[in-house]
C-alpha cells in the first residue's frame, strides 16, 4: 500500500528533523533549524497525504472508514497532531529550537506504530460498535488534546532546562535567539495546556455521547474513561493554581510533565495494564 | 479600629469558598480515581477474597473499595466539590461585578502603573490626533467609553471582552448541571435487560443493579434478529427488528442496531448482545433395561412432565458445546430432592448411559433460533448532562479566548507636535494583548503620518 510506504518514509523524516533541530542547538547554527522547519513542514504534508491515502485505500477494500480506528492509526494521527500543533506554535512565536523537545515525540509515536510487533498496520473493517460519527469526532478531538499536552510537555522540559541555564545577557546571543525567554515559555506552556484542556474536554464529551448511543451509558468508569478524567483533573488543578493562586512557571512546568504522564497512561495504560472497553480492537 | 470577629457561618462559607479546598478536592478525586483503576471494580467478591485474604478483604469491603465510584464517601467528595464550586463563585461574583461596573477613573495616575505602557511622539497637530484617536478607540474598544477633554489634553477610555470575566462562573455552572443531570439519571432513571427470541414478545425487563423485574407499560416484540459479516469474518452489523405493542396493537416498528438505538416514550432500546437458542426441541426417552423409545416435545419455557422420569426443564441450549456439536443442558426433577443436571449431545446418543439412570435421554431434534439481548434504559437527566457539556465548552472559549481588554489613551499637545500615551490592562492572554497594543501603536503612528 502506498500509504504504508509514505508513512515509513515519514517516520525517518521525523528522525531527521529532530536530529537537525538538535544539531542546530548543539552547533549553534540557526540555518540548520531553518532547514529542520522546512523539512518538518514537508514531512507533515507527506504525513497528511498518507492519512488521506489510507482513508481512500480503506474504501478500495470495500469497507471504507476514517483512519482513526485502531492503535496503529491512532499513533499515526497522534504524531500528526503533535507536529501540526508544534509547527503552528513555532510559526506564531518564531522560536525554532522548541522542535528539539517536541518533534522527537512525533518520531517516537511513528516509530512505535511502525516497529512494535504487537501493533498491526493492516486496514481492517470496523466492528459495529465503532461505526459512529461521534467516534470520529471523539478520536480527533482527543488527539488534538493529547497533542496540546505533548507540546506543553516539550516546552516545560525546555523551560526547566532554561531556568537551570544562566540567562545570557545579550539579546543577540544564540541561546536567546533560538529559545524563547522564560516568560514567553511560561505563557506558551499555559496556552498549549489550554488547547489540550479544551480539546480533551470536547473529546471526553463526544466520547460520552458515543458511549451513550452505543451502550446506553455516558459514563461507566471504565479504566480509560477514568484515566481521561484523572488527566482532566490534573490539568484543571494546574489551571486553577495558575489562575487563582498565581503559580510560577516552574510549578506549572513540573505539573505539566506530571500531566503528560497521565496523558500517556490514558492513551496506552489500558492496553498494557488495565484492559477495558477501549482496548483497541481487543473487545 | 475594631477587628470584626467572624461568625461561624462566615467561617463555614470561607472554608467552602477557598481555592485551596478546590485544589485539594481536585487532587483528591484524581487520587481516588487512580486507586479505583488499580483495584478492579465490580468483580465477584470471591475473586477479591482470594487475592486479598480475609482481613484486607473485610477492610476493603467496609470502605466500599470494590465499588468505589458509588461509595457514599466518594459521593460525599463530589458533593463537597459542588459546594466548593458554588462557594467560590458566590464569593467572587461581587468582585467581578465590581470590576465590570466600577466607574471609569480618568486621571494621569492611571498611565503610570500599568504593565502595558507605550508612548509615541508625532509631529501631527493635537486636533488631528484627537479626532483620529477618538474614532479609533471607539471602534476598537467600544464598551463603556469615557472621555476627558481639557485644552491641549485628551484622555480616552474604552474596553471590550468584559464577558470573559463571567467565563469561570459559566464553567462552574456547567459542572453543576452535569452533576444534577447525573443525579437525576441515577435517582429516577433505570438500566435493564431484555432478552427476546425471534417472535417473542415481552413488556417486562430485568433491572441491572437489583435484577428485579420491571413493567415497561407497553410491550415489544422481536420480529427478526440478523447479523451480517464482512468477508474476513468480522461482524458487520447486528440488527433487531422490533414492534412496539400497546393496547393490543402494533403502534410502532423500528430497527435497533449497535450505535443506533430506538426510543419509545422515554425508554431507549440498545442492541447489546445476541445468541442462538433451541426451539422445538424433541427428546428421546427409553428405559435403560431396553424397550421402545418414546419421543417427547420439550417446552422451552416450562417444565415438561415426562412419565417415568419426572419434570424436565431446559436450562440451556448450546449450538456447539465443547466443539461436539449441538447440546442441551436440562434439569431433571425425579425422585431425588434436588433436580439433577443432565447434558445431552445430539451427536452422542449414548452419552446419557453413563448416568446409569433407569432411562436414557437423547437429544433428537431442534430448530435453532436467534435471540437478541437488548439494553433497556431510561435516563431523564441525560439532556442536562449534554447541556452542561455544551455550556462548559462555551465557557472555556469565553474564559480562555476572550479577554477583558481595557485601554487608556492620553494625548498631550506639545509645541512641536503631540505625545500619545497608551496604557492597557488585561485579565489574561498578556502576550496576545501586548501584540495587539504593538499593532495599535504602529497603526496609529502610520495612519497619522500618512495623513500628513
Amino acid at each position: 500500500m502506498a500509504s504504508s510506504y509514505i508513512l515509513s518514509v515519514v517516520t525517518f523524516a521525523y528522525l531527521t528533523c529532530a536530529t537537525l533541530y538538535l544539531f542546530s542547538l548543539v552547533f549553534k547554527k540557526s540555518f540548520l533549524a531553518l532547514i529542520a522547519t522546512v523539512i518538518t513542514w514537508v514531512t507533515l504534508g507527506g504525513h497528511t497525504l498518507a492519512i488521506i491515502l489510507r482513508w481512500v485505500e480503506s474504501y478500495q477494500l470495500g469497507f471504507g472508514h476514517a483512519p482513526f480506528s485502531n492503535l496503529y492509526e491512532s499513533l499515526v494521527f497522534f504524531a500528526w497532531t503533535i507536529t501540526l500543533v508544534y509547527l503552528l506554535v513555532e510559526k506564531k512565536t518564531g522560536h525554532r529550537a522548541m522542535g528539539v523537545f517536541v518533534i522527537p515525540i512525533s518520531f517516537l509515536a511513528m516509530a512505535y506504530a511502525s516497529f512494535s510487533p504487537d501493533i498491526s498496520s493492516k486496514i481492517v473493517p470496523l466492528i459495529p460498535a465503532l461505526k459512529s460519527n461521534w467516534l470520529i469526532a471523539h478520536v480527533i478531538t482527543c488527539f488534538l488534546g493529547y497533542a496540546g499536552f505533548a507540546t506543553s510537555c516539550g516546552l516545560s522540559l525546555m523551560f526547566l532546562l532554561r531556568t537551570n541555564h544562566p540567562e545570557t545577557g545579550s539579546q543577540d546571543s544564540f541561546w536567546v535567539r533560538l529559545i524563547p525567554l522564560s516568560q514567553t515559555l511560561e505563557e506558551l506552556i499555559y496556552q498549549t495546556i489550554l488547547i489540550g484542556f479544551l480539546f480533551l474536554t470536547i473529546g471526553i464529551g463526544t466520547g460520552a455521547i458515543w458511549a451513550h448511543t452505543a451502550w446506553g451509558t455516558y459514563w461507566s468508569w471504565d479504566p480509560k474513561e477514568t484515566w481521561s478524567l484523572i488527566t482532566w483533573l490534573i490539568y484543571a488543578f494546574i489551571l486553577h493554581g495558575r489562575m487563582a493562586r498565581g503559580w510560577s512557571g516552574k510549578t506549572m512546568a513540573i505539573l505539566s510533565l506530571v500531566g503528560f504522564m497521565a496523558v500517556l497512561f490514558t492513551y496506552l495504560g489500558d492496553k498494557y495494564l488495565v484492559p477495558g472497553l477501549h482496548s483497541y480492537g481487543a473487545k | 479600629m475594631s477587628i470584626k470577629k467572624k461568625s461561624i457561618g462566615e467561617h463555614v462559607f470561607d472554608f467552602f469558598a477557598s481555592v485551596r479546598l478546590s485544589l485539594i478536592l481536585l487532587a483528591g478525586v484524581a487520587a481516588v480515581s487512580i486507586l479505583g483503576t488499580l483495584i478492579p471494580q465490580g468483580e465477584e467478591p470471591e475473586l477479591y477474597a482470594r487475592y486479598l485474604g480475609p482481613r484486607l478483604f473485610d477492610i476493603f469491603e467496609s470502605l466500599g473499595f470494590f465499588d468505589m465510584y458509588h461509595a457514599p464517601w466518594f459521593l460525599f467528595i463530589l458533593l463537597l466539590l459542588a459546594l466548593n464550586l458554588i462557594g467560590c463563585s458566590l464569593k467572587r461574583f461581587p468582585k467581578t461585578m465590581g470590576i465590570l461596573k466600577a466607574p471609569v477613573r480618568l486621571d494621569e495616575g492611571v498611565f503610570k502603573k500599568d504593565e502595558f505602557h507605550y508612548q509615541i511622539k508625532l509631529d501631527t497637530s493635537f486636533e488631528r490626533v484627537k479626532t483620529f484617536l477618538t474614532d479609533v478607540v471607539a471602534r476598537r474598544y467600544p464598551n463603556r467609553p469615557a472621555q476627558d477633554d481639557s485644552p491641549g489634553k485628551l484622555m480616552l477610555y474604552g474596553e471590550k471582552g468584559g464577558l470573559s470575566r463571567f467565563g469561570p462562573y459559566i464553567i462552574h455552572t456547567s459542572v453543576l448541571l452535569i452533576f444534577i443531570g447525573a443525579f437525576i439519571g441515577t435517582r429516577w432513571g433505570f438500566e435493564g435487560r431484555l432478552t427476546l427470541s425471534e417472535g417473542e414478545r415481552s413488556g417486562l425487563i430485568h433491572l441491572k443493579q437489583t435484577d428485579l423485574p420491571k413493567e415497561l407499560g407497553f410491550s415489544v416484540r422481536c420480529d427478526k434478529f440478523s447479523v451480517s459479516f464482512y468477508e474476513n469474518g468480522m461482524p458487520k452489523e447486528y440488527r433487531t427488528d422490533l414492534s412496539v405493542i400497546e393496547g393490543g396493537r402494533v403502534v410502532e416498528k423500528a430497527a435497533v442496531r449497535v450505535n443506533d438505538p430506538f426510543t419509545y416514550k422515554g425508554i431507549t432500546f440498545y442492541q447489546s448482545n445476541y445468541g442462538t437458542m433451541g426451539d422445538n426441541i424433541t427428546l428421546g426417552v427409553r428405559p435403560a433395561a431396553g424397550g421402545e423409545e418414546k419421543i417427547i416435545k420439550l417446552d422451552p419455557h416450562m417444565e415438561t412432565p415426562v412419565p417415568g422420569v419426572g419434570l424436565i426443564k431446559l436450562v440451556n441450549f448450546y449450538p456447539n458445546l465443547m466443539k461436539m456439536g449441538p447440546a442441551v443442558k436440562l434439569a431433571v426433577a425425579g425422585d431425588a430432592e434436588e433436580p439433577e443436571p443432565v447434558v445431552l449431545f445430539q451427536k452422542a446418543p449414548d452419552f446419557d448411559k453413563r448416568r446409569q439412570a433407569k432411562y436414557i435421554l437423547t437429544l433428537k431434534n431442534f430448530t435453532e433460533r436467534y435471540y437478541t439481548g437488548l439494553q433497556v434504559n431510561s435516563d431523564p437527566g441525560v439532556w442536562l448532562v449534554w447541556l452542561g457539556c455544551g455550556i462548559m465548552v462555551a465557557g472555556f472559549l469565553i474564559t480562555f479566548y476572550v479577554s477583558h481588554r481595557r485601554i487608556y489613551v492620553l494625548a498631550q499637545s506639545q509645541p512641536d507636535g503631540t505625545v500619545i500615551t497608551f496604557s492597557g490592562r488585561v485579565n489574561r492572554n498578556k502576550l496576545a494583548f501586548k501584540k495587539e497594543l504593538d499593532r495599535l501603536c504602529r497603526t496609529v503612528q502610520a495612519d497619522l503620518q500618512k495623513a500628513e
